[in-house]
């Protein structure tokens, strides 16, 4: 028996579908290295969701690139609605207003906003557009659309952090999700944007202080997912094999073309794309099979290498994210590099004074 | 790369097959399917 055989990411449901990969922006850390012109055609978009329908999914998020510029957006957003799907749309929101679409069709949104100000926003993503996203925003808001949004925190806007997190508060939002950029895509031209691990733990208390704010951890520092992880060594088998990062287990996305990735950050490695398969042209249960996808599912306790064998978090973590393994140290299968415990020495990163539901973990998926 | 991205199969692979499995899949789609609204 193969693991897809009992837990393919329909268990989940949920599919990110990348239905271009054109964008305004040009975005210093974007891991899709958008702008590009890699394009879902309507009839292509067609016959994935049919798939998608046929294969039991229940949820599509609709991703980029920028969505919004897909000049058949509005035909794509009815046919998942009438195909009986729930609907996320994850978007920058400057196009929001000027883009003809029924927004009461969407399920949630999820809006990029990387303040606090113009400034900064435009060193991140190469011109203006902070205003565009309130806008944009709050017209979603006032239609009664579940907003999400999601704020990165490099170089640029670091030393604001405060005045960030004021700005945020304003915002009629349902959940504000804070994360830095990671060694993907067009970052790992801009490694300057990222901050370091060492930053970032600094940022924890920070947004630990901060009420109503999400900070994405990447890691099993916050005592909470330690305490998950205390409670997950109890649980059955195959909880404790489903906890952790989801990808390929949970979720999957597909690119313009059709390439499945069990990882959005795969979607701009060409030679991590060899590894895959075409849903158009291969059944989801042959994908499951590529080597890309058998990565990520037999990915587990067992499989994690030096000092993650002694830790006492790799239930949950088994080993962090292999795509930052592969990116900044050559091997996937290596510890993650961010990770700045040291199990062997009994050293684990201690953060005191934490409001523990300020944190959520990088792979749970979006909620709708 | 190639070899970078393999990893052995999980050995409690067996275990899963042949006792709670199903049991455990079940419930944990249905806890899926309640924190989803479905």
């Amino acid at each position: 028996m193969k693991l897809a055989d009992f837990f393919p990411p329909t268990i989940d449901g949920s599919v990110y579908l990348e239905v271009t990969h054109r964008c305004n922006y040009n975005c210093k850390h974007c891991y899709v290295r958008s702008p590009q012109n890699r394009e879902m055609s309507l009839e292509r978009a067609i016959q994935i969701i049919d798939i998608l329908k046929q294969q039991k999914f229940r949820k599509i998020i609709i991703t980029g690139g920028e969505p919004l510029l897909h000049p058949n957006i509005k035909e794509i957003i009815e046919y998942v609605k009438m195909k009986g799907f729930k609907l996320v749309l994850i978007t920058n929101g400057t196009l929001i207003k000027e883009t003809n679409i029924n927004y009461k069709l969407l399920d949630a949104a999820y809006v990029s906003f990387d303040g606090p100000t113009e400034e900064e926003y435009k060193l991140l993503r190469g011109k203006e557009g902070l205003a565009k996203a309130e806008e944009g925003i709050r017209h979603l808001a006032s239609l009664g659309i579940k907003v999400s949004i999601g704020c990165i925190l490099s170089k640029f806007n670091v030393y604001k952090i405060h005045e960030f997190i004021a700005k945020l508060k304003t915002l009629p939002v349902d959940k504000i999700t804070v994360t830095v950029p990671q060694p993907f895509g067009r970052t790992l031209e801009n490694k300057d944007i990222m901050l370091s691990p060492e930053e970032y733990n600094s940022c924890i208390p920070i947004f630990a202080a901060a009420e109503g704010i999400h900070f994405e951890s990447m890691l099993c520092y916050p005592m909470e997912l330690r305490n998950e992880s205390e409670e997950i060594k109890n649980a059955p088998l195959f909880e404790k094999y489903m906890s952790g990062c989801a990808a390929g287990k949970k979720f999957i996305y597909i690119s313009p073309e059709g390439l499945v990735t069990p990882c959005g950050y795969v979607t701009a490695d060409k030679e991590l794309l060899k590894l895959t398969g075409n849903i158009t042209k291969k059944s989801l249960e042959e994908i499951y099979d590529t080597q890309l996808f058998k990565f990520y599912m037999n990915r587990s306790w067992e499989s994690v290498t030096g000092k993650c064998t002694n830790c006492d978090y790799n239930i949950v973590c088994k080993g962090g994210c292999p795509l930052r393994s592969h990116y900044l140290v050559d091997d996937a299968k290596a510890p993650d590099p961010w990770c700045r415990n040291e199990p062997e020495k009994n050293e684990y990163i201690q953060i005191t004074n934490l409001k523990t539901k300020n944190f959520i973990k990088t792979e749970k998926v979006v909620e709708a | 790369m190639k070899n970078e991205f393999v990893v052995p199969e999980p050995s409690f692979l067996r275990e899963l097959e042949k006792c709670k499995i199903e049991k455990e899949v079940k419930r944990y789609k249905i806890t899926v399917a309640a924190s989803m609204g479905v």
